[in-house]
């Protein structure tokens, strides 16, 4: 590694190109604690190297806006495509269309007729097929008995990852992702009074992310006993009510409910 | 298909471990990001009354604030990413709300400039932020646009977080020292073309 303290004695402020390579050591996070107290040094001291350091960060700052513009641009395109797609019916395609809305109607007219509404625990089999199919891997996780869990949560062995995330809490009742993750394996294999359990302890504990209300509110409409139901809407209200997470998931479940 | 469709079906993990990859993966990460929550939109316009534009703008800035922290490391998956992307969405829409329609698009304005100038001393904080708030944000913008495309895309891939090494793949350099110079040379480019402005 090139020796800062020394280079900067004996580089001329003129060099432009020098003092760049510098200043680039500097926030690229490449120097010593006694090479930043100089780095400082001079910018106090200097000011023409002052206005170089200004440079270097503002042209990082204007790069970056394009970059950010360039991917908005992106973003529009795709999002513009979507919306084209989902809206705009050719008029060549108007026929196919109508006999589509007619087939529609009448389907619409058979629900009515002879469907009933979802029933609670067709509501939740809705939520956990679309959002606990998968359960968030650690960021730069290990292999300790939580990524091993998920892992087998992951696979689709709700029984077999069930036992591990509870050996995890026999050791430490308090995990609070072990107690989320067991209640949802109990879910996924009819356990539902053993989630309600796990729910219950995860709802006690002080955490800033704690979804314990919002599971536990779907479980009781996937197990829709008598008063099942009620109750559920009970704790999907104290969700909303107190911004617990999932509070944006509540407003869809509570029309339905 | 679209594929705002098919990225409601990609976990979230497929896509966090694409932002993590460089060029193309990470690119289809961004993409399949994007899109996977892009129903927030419709509900930043029935929930918060944005209009159409604001509600995109919301959403955008939240999709790249997310990935800027997923690159970063600082993402540590505590919260499920939508529960992450929703507060941050929540967020942008009330700041949105606050905010004069004309500073809209300031918000990434200074963010990269604060992060950069966070690990200085106080006096030489207050020095750079002074010298940084007489710049010329608008010419120096033109002439990043005119160093040539070669050097606006190194910066851009730079300033995108990508290092010198990650550089040599996405843009056929020999080896990374090689990067750093030409990277540096373009900066003085930059730098003769912004101080010799008429």
């Amino acid at each position: 590694m090139k020796n800062y303290a020394n280079y900067i004695k004996t580089t001329p402020n003129h060099l432009f190109m020098h003092s760049l390579e510098y200043i680039d050591g500097y926030f690229k996070g490449e120097f010593s604690p006694k090479e930043k107290t100089e780095f400082e040094r001079k910018l106090t001291e200097d000011p023409n190297f002052a206005d170089d350091v200004a440079f270097y960060i503002s042209t990082r700052q204007v790069s970056k806006d394009l970059v950010i513009e360039e991917k908005k641009n992106n973003f529009r395109k795709i999002y513009a495509d979507y919306d084209k797609e989902t809206k705009v019916i050719p008029m060549r395609r108007i026929w196919s269309y109508s006999v589509a809305a007619a087939v529609f109607a009448a389907l619409i007219f058979s629900w009515f007729m002879f469907m009933k509404p979802p029933t609670p625990s067709q509501l939740a089999d809705h939520y956990i097929k679309t959002n606990l199919a998968h359960l968030q891997v650690n960021m730069g996780g290990g292999q300790d008995s939580l990524q091993t869990a998920i892992g087998l949560y992951n696979e689709g062995k709700y029984s077999a990852s069930l036992p591990v995330f509870e050996a995890i809490l026999n050791t430490q009742p308090d995990n609070s992702r072990a107690l989320e993750y067991a209640g949802i394996a109990a879910i996924q294999i009819g356990e539902y009074d053993k989630a309600i359990q796990y729910f219950s302890r995860l709802e006690s504990l002080p955490l800033a992310y704690n979804p314990g209300a919002f599971y536990h509110a779907l479980t009781l409409m996937k197990r829709n006993a008598p008063g099942d139901a009620a109750e559920a809407k009970k704790y999907l209200e104290k969700v909303a009510n107190e911004g617990l997470e999932h509070k944006e998931d509540v407003p869809t479940l509570l029309r339905r409910l | 298909m679209s594929s705002a469709n098919t990225s409601t079906t990609i976990p979230d993990e497929t896509i966090i471990q694409n932002l993590l990859q460089t060029g193309s993966a990470r690119r289809r990460g961004e993409e399949d990001l994007f899109n996977r929550y892009s129903y927030f939109i419709k509900e930043g316009i029935h929930k918060y009354s944005l209009t159409q534009e604001d509600a995109f703008d919301a959403y955008s800035d939240t999709i790249l604030s997310a990935i800027d922290r997923i690159v970063k490391g600082t993402f540590e998956g505590r919260a499920a990413l939508k529960t992450y992307l929703y507060q941050i969405f929540h967020n942008k829409c009330v700041d949105l709300i606050r905010k004069n329609a004309t500073n809209k698009n300031t918000v990434h304005r200074t963010q990269e400039v604060t992060d950069m100038i966070f690990h200085l001393s106080d006096a030489s904080k207050s020095i750079v932020q002074q010298l940084i708030d007489r710049s010329d944000w608008d010419l120096l913008r033109r002439k990043l646009n005119e160093i040539g495309q070669n050097c606006k895309e190194l910066l851009m891939f730079s300033a995108d977080g990508y290092s010198d090494r990650e550089i040599v793949e996405l843009m056929t350099y020999k080896t990374a020292d090689v990067v750093k110079t030409t990277r540096l040379r373009c900066l003085e480019k930059l730098r003769q073309l912004y101080k010799n402005n008429p």
